[in-house]
């Protein structure tokens, strides 16, 4: 880049800014020595040098308006300065540099990594092994109903129990859907508790649907333990990483609601 | 120059700073107790701090921020802050530590209304206004002083904030470089900067009345 023209008027720039540092006192050595050459040897910077030092002088004789106001502070001021109990709280939340925002947003987005970790990559690795899916009891509705409708299957027996509903429809053509849907889950409880490999094959043998079917309309020996049986085991189905990831996200989004909320009250 | 009063750095000594007198001391022990109730939840205490302080803080936030309505809500913004955040003052100067929340205080407003037109002090365009009185009494040394007061007051309304907070910092408050860099958050080159260009700025917006201030 070419250096800028030498012109009268930034010469006089240059004095000028020479000339205002002089009178601040910020020069030494060379720079100062130059600049008290200036000033005795160019009758504009003088007058300049002596302009400042009059400004400067006047500046401490600045007229002061009047205090108009008492900045005393009232009992209320102090309760919204300093807040206490759930006011607090909302302040808290409410305020523009406060760490809720960052917070909530990290907890909400490891609650949706949490839940795309414990869903959707197991389905992903099953894509690429054979076996792979059988850990994963949320991706398991994309097996095959027809291999785990078999009677007796190798298969996990947890995989029985999920799939059933939409298994007894195509493992036993003439069955009624909805019967089928009803007695499936009986099967997860039964087998699940159960580490033995020889109790997992005996409860796989239960879960054929045409059994399933028998018990769940009142034609079995004990119908009413199936059904006490698959309300609340049916849940343990869920691994705990997947509850936490929703428990982080669900915190996340209410410390969101809750700022959005606190926001509004206090405006 | 033989400028006694400033160095390279701008540091003055403590009998150059117009703010430093011999009461201080005292001041600030009752400032330290003041504060201590005030933590405590004593409002009253608090209050007293105000009292003693809402003076100070007017002046030097009124020759901040040209508009008087804008400078009462900074010093009341100042005072709220300072009640909010006191369990973060850790010394040695209440006064320094309450000055600075003023200053912040004047310049976060002035930068969020920038744009809205200011209206200059009316007491300072009232005739009847007269600077104080010193040794010189005269009507017409009176007159002209008030002339002189009237017409630094609106130049440096016309200069830009930061530079006008610069120059009333080092010039009026007696706040060394270092202490406004700190102040205002800024480079020590950019302080000296603003004080140098503010000063020209001044010079050209009063050169058509010089004579005023030469007299």
């Amino acid at each position: 880049m070419p250096p800028a023209p030498h012109t009268p008027a930034a010469e006089a720039q240059d004095h000028a800014a020479l000339v205002v540092a002089l009178d601040a006192g910020d020069l030494a050595g060379a720079e100062l020595l130059a600049a008290e050459s200036l000033a005795a040897s160019c009758t504009g910077c003088a007058a300049l040098v002596h302009d400042l030092a009059a400004i400067r002088g006047a500046m401490t004789a600045l007229p002061v308006p009047p205090r108009r106001r008492d900045y005393r502070l009232t009992a209320d001021d102090a309760a919204r300065l300093r807040p206490f109990g759930w006011r607090r709280l909302l302040e808290w939340l409410a305020a523009p540099g406060s760490t809720v925002r960052p917070l909530a947003a990290g907890l909400a987005t490891l609650g949706v990594v949490g839940l795309l970790l414990t869903s959707g990559l197991p389905g992903l690795l099953s894509g690429f092994g054979a076996g792979g899916a059988a850990s994963s009891p949320l991706m398991a509705p994309a097996e095959s109903p027809v291999d785990n409708a078999a009677p007796g299957g190798s298969g996990d027996v947890q995989f029985q129990g999920t799939y059933a509903p939409e298994a007894a429809p195509s493992g036993a053509p003439g069955n009624e859907p909805g019967l089928a849907a009803t007695a499936a889950p009986a099967a997860v409880p039964n087998a699940a508790p159960s580490g033995d490999p020889a109790a997992v094959a005996g409860e796989a043998a239960t879960a054929d649907p045409t059994v399933e079917r028998v018990g769940a309309t009142g034609t079995s020996d004990s119908p009413p333990e199936l059904g006490k049986a698959a309300g609340p085991d049916a849940a343990s189905t869920v691994p705990l990483p997947a509850l936490v990831s929703l428990a982080l996200l669900a915190a996340g989004l209410a410390l969101l609601a809750g700022r959005m909320v606190a926001r509004h009250r206090l405006t | 120059m033989d400028d006694p009063r400033s160095t390279t750095t701008g540091e003055r000594t403590a009998a150059e700073r117009p703010f430093t007198r011999p009461g201080d001391e005292a001041a600030a022990r009752r400032d330290e107790i003041l504060v201590a109730r005030a933590l405590d939840g004593d409002l009253t205490a608090f209050n007293q701090l105000v009292e003693a302080y809402q003076d100070l803080c007017h002046s030097l936030v009124a020759r901040l921020v040209p508009d008087p309505d804008q400078a009462a809500d900074a010093v009341q913004e100042a005072f709220f802050s300072a009640y909010r955040h006191l369990r973060s003052y850790r010394g040695p100067s209440f006064r320094g530590w309450l000055t600075r929340i003023a200053v912040n205080a004047a310049m976060d407003l002035q930068r969020a209304r920038k744009r809205r037109p200011v209206s200059p002090y009316p007491e300072l365009e009232d005739e009847s206004w007269q600077p104080p009185a010193g040794p010189e009494t005269d009507p017409e040394t009176l007159t002209v002083a008030a002339e002189r007061g009237h017409a630094l007051a609106a130049a440096l309304a016309a200069i830009g904030s930061d530079q006008r907070a610069a120059i009333v910092l080092f010039d009026v408050e007696g706040y060394d470089y270092a202490e406004i860099a700190r102040m205002t958050g800024v480079s020590l080159g950019t302080v000296k900067s603003r004080i140098h260009r503010g000063r020209l700025a001044l010079r050209a917006i009063l050169a058509e009345r010089m004579e005023l201030f030469r007299s």
